[in-house]
């Protein structure tokens, strides 16, 4: 005997998800259409955040455009800084010392690890875990206050300049880097054994908002979302830049696509970070931490852009200079800008709590979204 | 310069359990001295509320709702402390010794705000429903046993009335999710009652079990049974397990994690309560904890002895058995994720009541052997 | 090297009069394509073996004052090789056809190529539809404030942004 199903179709709810929201971590907006609790379409609107920073930036100075970019992607302003930074250098075909090029990779570094601790903590929260959330802020409160020390600011550090960095590692910093990454490796294992291992944690994660290799390519995936696809595409090993090719880290790639592909993806890149930040302070040369530029800087005409990874993904920004002083067009290609648009193909079927799961999973920031 | 990463102070650490600790005992300090008040002087008192039973009711509710609500009060604070140290962190501070008065400060701020009813909700419903619920958790403490004298009502279908009102307050959850006329509402109320009412069967099926152990739905009278032995160490290869189920259902019943789906913070933005405020909030919040003293309560009861224990009152040794297994379900609460609806239904319907039923049927053959 | 050239030549044979400029410098090509031919050129750059550009990486464009230019860059994940295609479109009615079919992880740039520079992108899921195109700006926005002849209209009231409605 066989059974069979009838569909039954009714008329649905739409629900909006945000912008007011708690887990749709700042200003985006879900416009999904519900079937009891089935997923049957959704909409990503964004702009919420919209303010304009790519036409700001077109009436100031280069130099004075790095600030900004510490309003995009706000969990790790240091990257953003970099990538812009770059930009800079290329068009104006200005040299880093080298150990400006150290103390750069040594801070996107240890912003990687404070951001991708941020994405610890929330998506812990985001599946109910919340304890996970105060274990990892409080890991976070350390590297942040060693960030602090070293540039004066928790959040927007626009540290990374134009030509290298602000200036020289303050006193002490290295002991306390050390000193810190000796208590996160434990802190680590210790979330191995609260969350990784939890089979309710497994049961929500495994085989939800699977992104297949080659719908992750299609889509311009990048970063962890990318590598948890099974694709190992991290800009620090395929177009390496500052110093990231005498670096021996591992680019960690899971095939499975899945949330805890994701995930998995970036605890192991956290550790590999503090592979890399304990290399740095080992080689770190003498040396200047600046290349002067002029007082004004007139790049030649022509166009540039850098690819850099954020703890998100391939965070590149684009310059069009005609030799003036100012850009005449600053294009900036965040990665979570891109891993929304993956929402509407990801979500269709899924459960309402798996939204967020995947949302989480996915780890946008708004600021960066709506630029 | 030198730099500074904070990190956690063992001694306050040291502290923050001396002070809970010191509560505790002080509590149970005060509630041990209770009997030793001269009660007989209350005589005339007491004879004149026998002969006037309506206001014997009366007076009654009105003390074992004060006393739910002071429970409330301090479950709440144990709570957020509990869950201070878990996390790593102080919980409440600042209003009164270790922020004892922080709970009784937040009620009074939920007293004097402002009631908002939002202008599409059903009025009616949405007024109704806190009280549905409220009702509905306190009528359970009717048949609880505190001790073989301090109980509402000895009713010997007691096992009976508190599984069946405590149902009621479903249909409180889901006119509060209905009535509010918001779609998170919704969504969470239509959760809770598909969640209540599947975890009610395991639940009953085990409490039906040990029922049947103690062939009598009287509660004093189980607990009477359990003088010598507890139910759990007399029937261990039943109760053991059996004990297992129920507190997984009780999770369930009183919305905790990993079962808090219908509140779920950070899908529902907490569901059926979003668009409650003020008081009415306030009246949830105390149902919930009152429903999950109960749960816990009827589980010492039904599994550990209810109020029997050596040298200490009957009432203390109740609250204390409680009050463990209540921190047993907050431990819980801080540690695991949430489970999706689907494999929560699932983990009830395909794991609990298949067990549940082969957990009856194995006491009925123990019982006819 | 030889590779390259050849991934390069195969192109000039197939687009030859359709490519208006091609080169490879820095390991990359750069390619300036007649707008009429993109789609193809995309295709063949997508599913040419040799060349395997799969990877959408950025999309975006610029107002020159003559003519807007998109700026295409596309990666090759199996050859780790970079490729900028420029298109140019006048002022008046740009549009070119979309490549949503080929990279559907273009949809969003796209859509902020028509928000803020009024580029039509025919074939796009949503186009035709100004407020489904929309993507920064509110859907009800006019202009395009990106294109260098944009004039921001100033609603008056200093607490309201441009345009914004009370």
């Amino acid at each position: 005997m066989t059974l069979t199903t009838t569909e039954i179709s009714s008329p649905g709810m739409t629900l909006n998800m945000g912008p007011q929201h708690p887990s749709t971590h700042g200003v985006l907006r879900l416009v999904v259409e519900l079937d009891g609790e089935v997923i049957h379409s959704c909409r990503p609107v964004i702009g919420y955040l919209h303010r304009g920073l790519e036409k700001m930036m077109e009436a100031r100075p280069y130099r004075q455009n790095v600030p900004f970019t510490d309003r995009l992607d706000y969990l790790a302003s240091l990257n953003c800084n970099l990538a812009m930074a770059q930009a800079i250098e290329r068009i104006g075909n200005v040299t880093v010392p080298e150990r400006a090029q150290y103390i750069r990779v040594l801070l996107c570094e240890l912003n990687r690890i404070a951001s991708h601790l941020v994405f610890l903590g929330t998506f812990a929260t985001d599946l109910g875990a919340t304890t996970v959330f105060l274990y990892s802020f409080r890991e976070r409160e350390k590297v942040l206050d060693l960030l602090e020390a070293m540039t004066g600011a928790r959040l927007t550090y626009n540290w990374i300049r134009a030509g290298g960095v602000a200036a020289d590692l303050p006193e002490g910093f290295a002991e306390g880097v050390r000193a810190f990454l000796e208590e996160f490796r434990v802190a680590l294992d210790e979330n191995d054994r609260l969350l990784t291992g939890n089979r309710i944690f497994r049961a929500r994660c495994e085989g939800v908002g699977v992104i297949p290799r080659e719908m992750a390519i299609a889509y311009g995936a990048s970063g962890p979302v990318a590598r948890g696809s099974g694709i190992p595409y991290d800009i620090r090993r395929v177009a390496p830049y500052d110093v990231y090719d005498r670096m021996e880290f591992d680019v960690p790639v899971f095939s499975e696509g899945d949330c805890l592909a994701r995930y998995c993806v970036r605890i192991e890149e956290m550790r590999q970070s503090a592979r890399i930040i304990l290399q740095c302070l080992r080689e770190l040369p003498e040396g200047e931490t600046t290349t002067k530029l002029p007082k004004i800087f007139k790049p030649p005409p022509g166009e540039a852009y850098s690819r850099t990874e954020s703890p998100r993904g391939e965070f590149s920004v684009y310059l069009v200079s005609d030799g003036s002083p100012n850009p005449v067009r600053v294009h900036i290609r965040t990665p979570s800008f891109v891993h929304l648009g993956l929402l509407p193909a990801l979500l269709p079927g899924v459960k309402v709590a798996d939204v967020i799961a995947i949302l989480g999973s996915l780890d946008t920031v708004l600021g960066e979204v709506d630029r | 310069m030198s730099i500074q990463t904070t990190a956690p102070n063992r001694a306050s650490q040291a502290g923050q359990w001396a002070a809970g600790i010191l509560i505790t005992v002080l509590l149970v300090a005060i509630v041990s001295a209770l009997p030793l008040l001269p009660w007989q002087k209350l005589e005339p008192v007491t004879r004149f509320f026998g002969e006037h039973p309506l206001l014997n009711a009366l007076i009654k509710a009105v003390l074992v709702a004060t006393v739910i609500a002071l429970q409330c009060l301090f479950l709440i604070w144990l709570e957020r402390k509990f869950a201070g140290w878990m996390q790593a962190r102080l919980g409440p501070m600042h209003v009164g010794w270790k922020g004892t008065l922080q709970t009784l400060a937040d009620a009074l701020k939920l007293l004097t705000k402002e009631d908002v009813i939002p202008a599409q909700a059903d009025r009616a419903l949405f007024a109704l429903a806190p009280y549905l619920v409220f009702v509905a958790s306190m009528l359970t403490f009717m048949v609880l046993p505190f001790s073989l004298t301090w109980v509402g009502y000895d009713y010997n279908l007691g096992a009976l009335f508190a599984l069946s009102i405590s149902t009621v307050g479903a249909l409180g959850i889901l006119a509060a999710g209905w009535g509010a006329n918001n779609k998170y509402s919704l969504l969470g109320g239509v959760r809770a009652v598909a969640q209540l009412l599947s975890y009610e069967i395991p639940m009953i099926l085990v409490v039906l079990s040990v029922v049947t152990l103690a062939d009598t739905l009287s509660l004093t009278r189980i607990v009477q049974q359990q003088a010598g032995l507890w139910n759990i160490a007399a029937y261990p290869l039943l109760l053991i397990p059996g004990f297992l189920i129920y507190f997984a259902c009780a999770l369930a019943e009183v919305n905790r994690a990993p079962f808090d789906l219908p509140e779920a913070e950070s899908e529902l933005v907490s569901g059926f309560h979003t668009e409650y405020s003020g008081m009415r909030f306030a009246i949830f919040f105390l149902a919930e904890f009152a429903n999950n003293f109960f749960t816990a309560g009827f589980a010492v009861v039904l599994f550990f002895g209810g109020w029997q224990g050596p040298i200490l009152p009957p009432v203390v040794w109740f609250t204390i058995k409680t009050l463990l297994l209540i921190i047993l379900m907050m431990w819980v609460r801080w540690t695991l994720p949430r489970l999706r609806i689907d494999q929560m239904m699932g983990f009830c319907w395909k794991l609990l009541v298949p067990l549940a039923l082969a957990l009856f049927c194995a006491t009925a053959v123990y019982l006819v052997r | 090297m030889s590779e390259e050239s050849e991934g390069l030549r195969g192109i000039k044979e197939r687009f030859g009069e359709a490519l208006l400029a091609a080169e490879e410098a820095d390991g990359e090509l750069r390619l300036t394509v007649a707008a009429g031919r993109l789609t193809a050129l995309c295709a063949y750059l997508r599913d040419e073996p040799i060349l395997a550009f799969d990877y959408p990486a950025d999309l975006t464009a610029r107002d020159t004052g003559e003519q807007l230019i998109l700026w295409y860059r596309l990666v090759s994940i199996a050859h780790n090789r970079t490729a900028l295609l420029h298109v140019e479109l006048s002022r008046e009615n740009p549009a070119v056809a979309s490549v949503t079919s080929i990279w559907p992880g273009l949809n969003w740039f796209e859509r902020e190529c028509f928000d803020l520079f009024g580029i039509r992108f025919p074939g796009h899921p949503d186009d035709g539809d100004p407020a489904r195109m929309r993507i920064l700006l509110p859907e009800d926005w006019e202009g395009h404030p990106f294109r260098r002849d944009y004039e921001p209209v100033f609603s008056g009231d200093p607490l309201h942004g441009p345009q914004e409605r009370n």
